[in-house]
């Protein structure tokens, strides 16, 4: 029943993806097709929660089957021939080359040893442990998740503090409950079905901008990065959020391009999987806004657009209500008005600056990412080559410190946070780095020079 | 962005007319040295960046290793694996009280106190999060020492959990000095049960 209920959570997506645009590439529907389909699934059963609905196996797999069917129907009413047109696959292999074939075998290597070790060890990290995993177990249980006994204050007398699980975006914590409502001994399935989607889904997006070398390229130097890819094998938001909150902000940046509307929209559904992930994701969506608004300012885009990313905030509104209505509230941790305290600012950017500097964390993600910067500075200034992914990524990174900022660091001290934590929120940036660093004009230059010195044609 | 892609600009027909298959080997001989230079460049990185060499040894080869030493280990055996003694106290006390105990959990520095009739603590009091303890007690209910005396659980306390000795307090009824490990209900004054061998 688990892997069915897996297949029919990855065909949700699938066909979600489909019925946004059926110009999406087959790579890009597969990767896309679980977390979509997760996220689509975990989204009603808190609905249904919230109803009084149980979270027990019938549940869960009459919800999957209703939504791959409303999937289904929707793409075929929307796009009828066309959709079975789009599963055909292009064969065009004129690039091929063995560099590509190399960079893929190393790939699946590193992948098939971090999907094995994901998929053996049950959880065992702290944070998932003492949250994500734990009332997924519970609400699997107990059959409810506004109910669990764990948010009962007797109980639980610090549930309600700042900074508690009891106020995380509970999409994770949804997505467990529901594998082990349908009988797994572990929900580590989830985490490792996640992050390999992620790698096909980042390879397929990549390839929209970028040779099939250069994307190949990028995706292995964004899994090879040393701190992702331990935490992409344990049960925590981080690597999922990172996954959902970059490709998202890529295909706004495209959008900006060239404004094809199923990019904003489907950016945005990535950028909302994100805000149903983490409540930081917030950050991400901010960034599309900015860009979008500023597309319709410079570029004369229409207004309407703007409403695409306000959007992206329906789970988080969705949630909020929900939380309040059941109780499931803890004190804010986050200070609501501008205020200016020097010694934290300078903390908080000695933090930045120690996380973003050192090589140990992320690899040479940002040291090559400079790099890139400086090489193809002609290039931006000259043609705004690749201008909106620096521009969106600098200005989540902004962002991303000045909550950091906001935050009221009651339940733990700033220095544990910028030392412990921040390194698992600068996740996000990893992939967009790479892909800024695949998709600029002087690299390109390199890829495109391999595939056609090398490739099957010439 | 688009018009970096050389695919797609000759798709558009521009380019496309010039388009010739190469022969197999002449590709074999530009991919063999394609092929050569970029493997020698990859086999350098963990050399460069030694945290490179630590993702590739430590990280996806000792863990498969490990799989591969045990391939049929249970549940358990893997949590133990990974959480050590702490993680076989948690099991010793789901084993040896019934599901609808009340157990009172030991604090960390219970755990890290260490005991004198033992040369070395087998604990480190990492696994003091009640949520965790909750999870692996499942369906049993915890209180921990900040709730003890305060919330209405702690009253209906059933057994306490003992480790190095701490806690003997709280039970109502003459316990030995000896007793270093273990779990004993409050009701009940049965002989103590065997020390757990973490």
């Amino acid at each position: 029943m688990i892997t069915t209920a897996l297949i029919l959570a990855f065909f949700t997506g699938f066909f979600t993806v489909s019925f946004i645009s059926c110009k999406f590439s087959l790579t890009e529907r597969i990767g896309f097709g679980f977390p979509v389909g997760l996220a689509l699934i975990t989204f009603v059963m808190m609905l249904t929660d919230w109803t009084g609905g149980a979270i027990t196996a019938t549940n869960s797999m009459i919800t999957t089957c209703v939504l791959c069917a409303i999937a289904f129907s929707l793409t075929i009413w929307r796009h009828k021939k066309n959709f079975i047109t789009s599963l055909q696959p292009q064969l065009d292999f004129s690039w091929f080359n063995l560099l590509w074939l190399l960079l893929l075998i190393f790939l699946i290597w590193i992948e098939y040893h971090n999907f094995a070790k994901c998929m053996y060890f049950p959880t065992y990290d702290r944070d998932s442990m003492a949250g994500f995993d734990t009332i997924g177990f519970l609400a699997a249980q107990e059959h409810t998740y506004k109910g669990l006994s764990i948010f009962s204050g007797d109980y639980m007398p610090r549930m309600h503090n700042p900074g508690s699980c009891i106020s995380y975006l509970p999409m994770l914590q949804f997505s467990y409950a529901y594998i082990y409502s349908l009988g797994a001994e572990t929900s580590k399935a989830i985490p490792a079905f996640f992050y390999l989607s992620f790698i096909i889904a980042f390879y397929g997006m990549a390839c929209r901008t970028m040779s099939h070398t250069a994307a190949m390229f990028a995706t292995l130097a964004m899994v090879f990065t040393p701190e992702m890819i331990s935490f992409s094998s344990l049960s925590g938001t981080n690597v999922m959020q990172a996954a959902m909150a970059s490709t998202g902000l890529v295909y706004v940046c495209m959008w900006c391009n060239n404004k094809q509307k199923e990019l904003l929209v489907f950016g945005c559904l990535l950028i909302a999987i994100n805000h149903w992930l983490r409540a930081e994701g917030i950050v991400f969506g901010c960034t599309a806004g900015i860009l979008v608004l500023t597309q319709c300012i410079l570029k004369k885009a229409p207004w309407q657009n703007l409403i695409i990313p306000i959007l992206t905030l329906i789970p988080t509104i969705t949630f909020m209500i929900y939380s309040a209505s059941s109780n499931l509230t803890s004190e804010s941790a986050i200070i609501t008005h501008p205020y200016w305290d020097g010694a934290k600012a300078s903390t908080v950017i000695n933090g930045a600056w120690a996380l973003l500097s050192q090589l140990t964390f992320y690899g040479w993600a940002f040291l090559i990412l400079l790099l890139a910067v400086i090489a193809n500075a002609y290039y931006t200034i000259k043609e705004r080559n690749n201008m909106n992914v620096l521009a969106a990524l600098l200005l989540s990174i902004i962002l991303y410190y000045i909550v950091l900022y906001q935050v009221d660091y009651k339940w733990d001290s700033i220095n544990n946070v910028l030392a412990y934590s921040a390194k698992r929120f600068m996740f996000c940036y990893v992939p967009i780095a790479w892909y800024y660093i695949c998709n600029c004009k002087t690299v390109q230059a390199g890829f495109n020079w391999i595939e056609k010195t090398c490739g099957l044609q010439q | 962005m688009t018009k970096n892609n050389p695919a797609k600009n000759s798709s558009s027909g521009k380019q496309a007319p010039t388009a010739r298959k190469r022969s197999i080997s002449a590709w074999l001989l530009r991919n063999g040295i394609l092929l050569l230079a970029s493997y020698i460049i990859l086999s350098k990185i963990p050399v460069i960046n030694p945290i490179y060499g630590w993702v590739k040894e430590s990280y996806l080869k000792s863990n498969m290793r490990i799989q591969k030493q045990y391939p049929t280990a249970t549940y358990d055996q893997k949590m133990a694996m990974k959480l050590g003694a702490d993680y076989n106290f948690i099991l010793y006390l789901r084993d040896n009280t019934p599901e609808d105990a009340v157990i009172y959990y030991p604090s960390g520095g219970d755990f890290r106190a260490g005991h004198p009739s033992m040369q070395q603590n087998p604990f480190d009091g990492k696994l003091i999060d009640k949520l965790t303890v909750v999870r692996a007690l499942y369906p049993r209910k915890v209180v921990t020492e900040e709730e003890y005396g305060k919330t209405s659980w702690s009253k209906k306390i059933t057994h306490v959990a003992i480790v190095n000795g701490k806690n003997l307090d709280k039970i109502p009824y003459p316990v030995s000095e000896e007793y270093v490990h273990g779990v004993l209900p409050i009701k009940q004054p049965v002989q103590p049960s065997t020390n757990p061998q973490p």
